[in-house]
Protein backbone atom coordinates (compact mmCIF):
# COMPACT_ATOMS: atom_id res chain seq x y z
CA UNK A 1 0.00 0.00 0.00
CA UNK A 2 1.33 3.43 -0.95
CA UNK A 3 2.46 5.74 1.84
CA UNK A 4 0.86 8.99 0.70
CA UNK A 5 1.19 10.53 4.18
CA UNK A 6 4.95 10.35 3.99
CA UNK A 7 5.00 11.72 0.45
CA UNK A 8 2.72 14.58 1.48
CA UNK A 9 4.81 15.39 4.57
CA UNK A 10 7.93 15.42 2.43
CA UNK A 11 6.46 17.73 -0.20
CA UNK A 12 5.11 20.02 2.55
CA UNK A 13 8.68 20.39 3.75
CA UNK A 14 9.72 21.06 0.15
CA UNK A 15 12.15 18.17 0.20
CA UNK A 16 12.93 16.00 -2.80
CA UNK A 17 13.34 12.25 -2.38
CA UNK A 18 17.06 12.78 -2.88
CA UNK A 19 17.25 15.37 -0.06
CA UNK A 20 15.25 13.23 2.36
CA UNK A 21 17.35 10.21 1.47
CA UNK A 22 20.54 12.13 2.18
CA UNK A 23 19.17 13.43 5.49
CA UNK A 24 18.33 9.96 6.79
CA UNK A 25 21.32 8.19 5.22
CA UNK A 26 19.67 5.95 2.62
CA UNK A 27 19.42 5.93 -1.17
CA UNK A 28 16.82 7.78 -3.19
CA UNK A 29 15.45 4.45 -4.43
CA UNK A 30 14.76 3.36 -0.84
CA UNK A 31 12.69 6.50 -0.13
CA UNK A 32 10.84 5.99 -3.41
CA UNK A 33 10.11 2.36 -2.58
CA UNK A 34 8.85 3.22 0.94
CA UNK A 35 6.47 5.81 -0.53
CA UNK A 36 5.36 3.34 -3.18
CA UNK A 37 4.74 0.70 -0.50
CA UNK A 38 7.34 -1.64 -2.00
CA UNK A 39 9.63 -1.71 1.03
CA UNK A 40 8.94 -1.93 4.76
CA UNK A 41 11.50 0.22 6.59
CA UNK A 42 12.93 -0.72 9.98
CA UNK A 43 11.65 1.11 13.05
CA UNK A 44 14.98 2.95 13.23
CA UNK A 45 14.60 4.25 9.68
CA UNK A 46 10.95 5.20 10.33
CA UNK A 47 12.09 7.25 13.35
CA UNK A 48 14.80 9.00 11.32
CA UNK A 49 12.27 9.90 8.61
CA UNK A 50 9.82 11.19 11.26
CA UNK A 51 12.55 13.34 12.85
CA UNK A 52 13.53 14.91 9.53
CA UNK A 53 9.93 15.53 8.47
CA UNK A 54 8.88 16.76 11.96
CA UNK A 55 6.14 14.14 12.29
CA UNK A 56 5.33 11.29 14.64
CA UNK A 57 5.23 7.61 13.78
CA UNK A 58 1.44 7.79 14.00
CA UNK A 59 1.35 10.66 11.52
CA UNK A 60 3.31 8.80 8.86
CA UNK A 61 3.07 5.09 9.43
CA UNK A 62 -0.22 4.35 11.17
CA UNK A 63 -3.00 3.12 8.95
CA UNK A 64 -6.38 4.43 10.08
CA UNK A 65 -9.47 2.45 9.21
CA UNK A 66 -11.91 4.59 7.26
CA UNK B 1 0.50 -21.50 -3.78
CA UNK B 2 3.37 -21.54 -1.32
CA UNK B 3 4.73 -25.05 -0.92
CA UNK B 4 6.51 -24.35 2.36
CA UNK B 5 5.11 -22.09 5.03
CA UNK B 6 7.71 -20.18 7.03
CA UNK B 7 7.64 -20.90 10.73
CA UNK B 8 10.14 -18.19 11.74
CA UNK B 9 9.31 -14.62 12.72
CA UNK B 10 11.05 -11.62 11.15
CA UNK B 11 13.82 -11.48 13.80
CA UNK B 12 14.61 -15.16 13.31
CA UNK B 13 14.54 -14.77 9.54
CA UNK B 14 16.98 -11.86 9.70
CA UNK B 15 19.34 -13.80 11.96
CA UNK B 16 19.18 -16.85 9.68
CA UNK B 17 19.96 -14.66 6.66
CA UNK B 18 22.96 -13.16 8.49
CA UNK B 19 24.29 -16.63 9.38
CA UNK B 20 23.83 -17.84 5.81
CA UNK B 21 25.50 -14.70 4.49
CA UNK B 22 28.63 -15.20 6.63
CA UNK B 23 28.83 -18.92 5.91
CA UNK B 24 28.35 -18.35 2.17
CA UNK B 25 31.33 -15.98 2.00
CA UNK B 26 33.52 -18.30 4.10
CA UNK B 27 32.65 -21.13 1.69
CA UNK B 28 33.21 -18.88 -1.35
CA UNK B 29 36.69 -17.71 -0.33
CA UNK B 30 37.58 -21.14 1.03
CA UNK B 31 36.81 -22.69 -2.35
CA UNK B 32 38.70 -19.92 -4.13
CA UNK B 33 41.82 -20.47 -1.99
CA UNK B 34 41.46 -24.22 -2.51
CA UNK B 35 41.52 -23.74 -6.33
CA UNK B 36 44.57 -21.50 -6.13
CA UNK B 37 46.48 -23.99 -3.95
CA UNK B 38 45.43 -27.02 -6.04
CA UNK B 39 46.11 -25.46 -9.43
CA UNK B 40 49.22 -23.39 -8.69
CA UNK B 41 51.07 -25.27 -5.97
CA UNK B 42 49.92 -28.90 -6.04
CA UNK B 43 49.74 -29.72 -9.75
CA UNK B 44 46.32 -31.28 -9.24
CA UNK B 45 44.69 -32.10 -12.61
CA UNK B 46 41.84 -29.71 -13.44
CA UNK B 47 39.29 -32.51 -13.90
CA UNK B 48 39.85 -33.51 -10.27
CA UNK B 49 38.36 -30.26 -8.94
CA UNK B 50 36.10 -29.55 -11.92
CA UNK B 51 32.79 -30.22 -10.08
CA UNK B 52 33.64 -27.76 -7.26
CA UNK B 53 34.88 -25.28 -9.86
CA UNK B 54 31.57 -25.46 -11.75
CA UNK B 55 29.61 -24.91 -8.51
CA UNK B 56 31.89 -21.98 -7.65
CA UNK B 57 31.39 -20.37 -11.07
CA UNK B 58 27.62 -20.91 -10.89
CA UNK B 59 27.58 -19.13 -7.50
CA UNK B 60 29.68 -16.27 -8.96
CA UNK B 61 27.27 -15.86 -11.88
CA UNK B 62 24.31 -16.16 -9.50
CA UNK B 63 25.62 -13.37 -7.26
CA UNK B 64 26.26 -11.12 -10.29
CA UNK B 65 22.84 -11.75 -11.88
CA UNK B 66 21.04 -11.29 -8.54
CA UNK B 67 22.90 -8.05 -7.80
CA UNK B 68 22.24 -6.61 -11.27
CA UNK B 69 18.54 -7.55 -11.11
CA UNK B 70 18.12 -5.74 -7.79
CA UNK B 71 20.49 -2.85 -8.56
CA UNK B 72 22.86 -3.79 -5.75
CA UNK B 73 26.64 -3.48 -5.81
CA UNK B 74 28.48 -4.15 -2.54
CA UNK B 75 28.31 -3.52 1.23
CA UNK B 76 31.34 -1.24 1.41
CA UNK B 77 31.93 0.42 -1.98
CA UNK B 78 30.02 2.15 -4.79
CA UNK B 79 30.27 1.33 -8.50
CA UNK B 80 32.73 4.07 -9.46
CA UNK B 81 35.86 4.21 -11.61
CA UNK B 82 37.95 4.39 -8.41
CA UNK B 83 36.38 1.14 -7.16
CA UNK B 84 36.95 -0.63 -10.50
CA UNK B 85 40.62 0.44 -10.61
CA UNK B 86 41.26 -0.41 -6.94
CA UNK B 87 39.56 -3.82 -7.20
CA UNK B 88 41.47 -4.66 -10.38
CA UNK B 89 44.73 -3.47 -8.84
CA UNK B 90 44.29 -5.48 -5.62
CA UNK B 91 43.18 -8.57 -7.56
CA UNK B 92 45.97 -8.43 -10.11
CA UNK B 93 48.71 -7.69 -7.56
CA UNK B 94 47.52 -10.54 -5.29
CA UNK B 95 47.39 -12.86 -8.30
CA UNK B 96 50.82 -11.69 -9.47
CA UNK B 97 52.45 -12.38 -6.08
CA UNK B 98 50.91 -15.87 -5.83
CA UNK B 99 51.65 -16.66 -9.49
CA UNK B 100 55.26 -15.48 -9.17
CA UNK B 101 55.92 -17.50 -6.01
CA UNK B 102 54.21 -20.60 -7.41
CA UNK B 103 56.17 -20.45 -10.68
CA UNK B 104 59.45 -19.91 -8.85
CA UNK B 105 58.85 -22.79 -6.43
CA UNK B 106 57.51 -25.26 -9.01
CA UNK B 107 59.41 -24.50 -12.19
CA UNK B 108 63.17 -25.07 -12.34
CA UNK B 109 63.30 -23.09 -15.59
CA UNK B 110 62.93 -19.80 -13.67
CA UNK B 111 65.60 -20.50 -11.03
CA UNK B 112 68.36 -18.61 -12.90
CA UNK B 113 66.00 -16.52 -15.07
CA UNK B 114 64.39 -14.19 -12.55
CA UNK B 115 63.96 -11.44 -15.16
CA UNK B 116 61.91 -13.77 -17.39
CA UNK B 117 59.79 -14.74 -14.36
CA UNK B 118 59.21 -11.08 -13.48
CA UNK B 119 58.26 -10.28 -17.09
CA UNK B 120 55.86 -13.26 -17.29
CA UNK B 121 54.29 -12.26 -13.96
CA UNK B 122 53.85 -8.65 -15.08
CA UNK B 123 52.16 -9.79 -18.33
CA UNK B 124 49.85 -12.11 -16.35
CA UNK B 125 49.06 -9.26 -13.93
CA UNK B 126 48.18 -6.96 -16.83
CA UNK B 127 45.84 -9.60 -18.30
CA UNK B 128 44.18 -10.19 -14.90
CA UNK B 129 43.90 -6.42 -14.30
CA UNK B 130 42.18 -5.94 -17.68
CA UNK B 131 39.82 -8.88 -17.07
CA UNK B 132 38.78 -7.74 -13.57
CA UNK B 133 38.44 -4.13 -14.70
CA UNK B 134 36.30 -5.04 -17.72
CA UNK B 135 34.03 -7.30 -15.67
CA UNK B 136 33.60 -4.89 -12.75
CA UNK B 137 33.03 -1.92 -15.07
CA UNK B 138 30.41 -3.89 -17.02
CA UNK B 139 28.60 -5.10 -13.89
CA UNK B 140 28.88 -1.63 -12.31
CA UNK B 141 27.37 -0.05 -15.43
CA UNK B 142 24.43 -2.51 -15.38
CA UNK B 143 23.89 -1.97 -11.62
CA UNK B 144 23.83 1.83 -12.07
CA UNK B 145 21.36 1.51 -14.97
CA UNK B 146 19.09 -0.64 -12.77
CA UNK B 147 19.39 1.86 -9.89
CA UNK B 148 18.36 4.66 -12.28
CA UNK B 149 15.38 2.61 -13.48
CA UNK B 150 14.32 1.98 -9.85
CA UNK B 151 14.68 5.68 -8.99
CA UNK B 152 12.57 6.58 -12.05
CA UNK B 153 9.94 3.94 -11.30
CA UNK B 154 9.42 5.12 -7.71
CA UNK B 155 10.54 8.71 -8.16
CA UNK B 156 8.76 11.98 -7.47
CA UNK B 157 7.03 12.03 -10.87
CA UNK B 158 5.77 8.48 -10.61
CA UNK B 159 2.12 9.49 -10.17
CA UNK B 160 2.07 12.23 -12.74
Amino acid sequence: MKNMKMKLARTERELSQEQLAEAVGVTRQTIGMIEAGKFNPSLQLCLSICRVLGKTLNDLFWEESI
Amino acid sequence: MKRFKKVVDERQELELLRIEHVVFWIMFWGLFISFIVQSMFMDVPFRQYLPEFVIFMVSCVGVIIGSVKKGQWDFYTRPTMKTYVLTSLIGSVAFGIIFGIAQYVRTEFYEDKILVLVLTTVIMMAVIFAAIFALSALVGHMVKKKQERLADAYGDDEDE
